[in-house]
């Protein structure tokens, strides 16, 4: 059950409770800094003895960080009455203990508690909502992001539910939402997030969107990956609109091909061409700018 | 005629209670673990089961190790351990509590093995290392065996520092 980015989390939510917790034990009282301790020790203890207590400090009126490490702890126990608890402050807390409380079920990762954040997105604010899909995010669930996305009656929240897709690397459920939705802005950031550079070079290709295939071009630079600056210089050489080459070109520079800049240099015999891809070159920093100047000056070029 | 047997059945218990405390405080005095190889004894525990087994290893005079037989410590084959019997709690706390502070695991190992003992004493210890200066660590891990002790006694402890405003 515990996927990646489950594992991921678990060693971040540790390394919060710890670690950076330790780095604020100046700022934390005495007092604090072993209630903290007696939250970490509860993790080791018999659930049944650290239940009551944590519901007791949950419903006090301790501070966020101490209810917030105490969510934690609650989300390790493996007990039904935990995971009751937790959804409770999931769907009905205040402020942070309800957002933290709504990530916590992502770290559990029970199809129960997985099955709840629908509900509990449809019925949230924006907070709530973006929490509820990092909550997909940490339990790996990319068919609850799917979801989301395919209902979301606001661009922000499908751009939102787009973009951690593309961070969960869903290539099949960002297929599906093309294909259901169309190509999009979103879809091309989460092409770049999720390095999916087969889907961008088709893109690159089709010219029916030509903004659209502008941004995906560009992207191609910021993906990388073999036969990047091929397909660059393919498109910079070949295409006669100037948005495309200013796109393939700008795709050279953020990959930093000067090698490739160099060759359409020499290639051309354009000289505003020629002085553009110069200038692409010294915005490169690259030193190959040195040596195309080095041979203007001599006469060679 | 009644009286005198009420008399002599009181100095009996008298004596009686005194040959116990005299054993007791004997035993305390006792507790020698100079002989080299690993030694045991039996104490109340502070829950189920009843009784814990302490199992010390002796190197050249000097503790090397102290075990508790029980549910979290790995099980060992002792057989070569000289048992000495059922102790009080008081007396196997002093032995323990003076390696309390030792730098290596047998500091935390004695503090576990306090932390095991039925009583109000043993959890009193727990709670004044948790309320001294201690170095962070050692109070991390008093508050730690406190609840891995399971009382409620110690549970109430850490409800009330929860709680605490």
């Amino acid at each position: 059950m515990h996927t990646r980015w489950n594992l991921i989390c678990i060693a971040v939510s540790t390394l919060t409770f710890g670690v950076a917790g330790a780095q604020d034990n100046a700022a934390r009282s005495e007092k604090e800094e072993l209630q903290m301790m007696a939250l970490e020790a509860l993790m080791a203890s018999p659930s049944e003895r650290a239940l009551p207590a944590l519901l007791k400090l949950l419903d006090g009126d301790g501070s966020d960080e101490l209810k917030e490490s105490a969510l934690f702890v609650l989300g390790q126990i493996e007990h039904p009455e935990a995971g009751k608890a937790l959804l409770g402050y999931a769907r009905d807390g205040q402020g942070e203990t309800q957002l933290e409380a709504i990530r916590m079920l992502g770290i559990n990762g029970s199809p129960e508690t997985l099955g709840a954040l629908p509900g509990i997105y449809a019925n949230g604010n924006r907070e709530v909502r973006e929490a509820v899909l990092e909550a997909f995010l940490i339990a790996d669930d990319t068919e609850g992001v799917f979801g989301i996305a395919m209902n979301a009656t606001t661009a922000d929240d499908y751009e939102d539910a787009v973009e951690i897709l593309g961070a969960m690397g869903a290539h099949a459920e960002l297929a599906k939402l093309r294909e259901a939705k169309g190509i999009s802005d979103a879809l091309i950031e989460a092409y770049i997030i999720s390095d999916n550079s087969t889907e961008l070079h088709k893109l690159a290709m089709d010219s029916s969107n030509p903004g659209l295939q502008a941004e995906a071009i560009e992207a191609i630079g910021i993906v990388g990956g073999d036969g990047a600056d091929a397909m660059l210089a393919e498109i910079y050489t070949k295409s006669a609109d100037a948005d495309i080459k200013e796109a393939a070109l700008q795709g050279l520079l953020i990959g930093d091909y000067d090698e490739v800049v160099l060759r359409l240099y020499r290639a051309s015999q354009d000289t505003a061409e020629k002085r553009e891809l110069l200038q692409t070159l010294v915005i490169m920093d690259s030193p190959l700018a040195m040596e195309v100047i080095d041979a203007a000056l001599a006469g060679d070029q | 005629m009644a009286g005198a047997f009420r008399s002599r059945g009181l100095m009996v218990a008298v004596l009686m209670l005194a040959a116990c405390l005299s054993n007791q405080s004997r035993a305390a005095d006792e507790l020698q673990l100079s002989t080299d190889g690993w030694h045991s004894w039996r104490v109340a525990s502070v829950t189920p089961p009843d009784e814990e087994t302490i199992f010390v290893l002796i190197k050249s005079g000097r503790a090397e190790e102290i075990e508790i037989a029980g549910h979290w410590c790995r099980q060992r084959r002792h057989e070569a351990a000289v048992d000495h019997g059922l102790l009080s709690t008081d007396t196997s706390i002093d032995w323990l509590q003076h390696h309390l502070g030792n730098p290596s695991d047998l500091g935390e190992h004695a503090l576990a093995a306090i932390s095991r003992h039925a009583g109000h004493r043993a959890l009193q210890i727990l709670i004044d290392i948790v309320e001294s200066d201690a170095a962070a660590d050692t109070r991390q891990e008093a508050i730690f065996w406190m609840t891995m002790s399971g009382s409620d006694a110690a549970f109430d402890y850490i409800d009330d520092l929860l709680m605490a405003d």
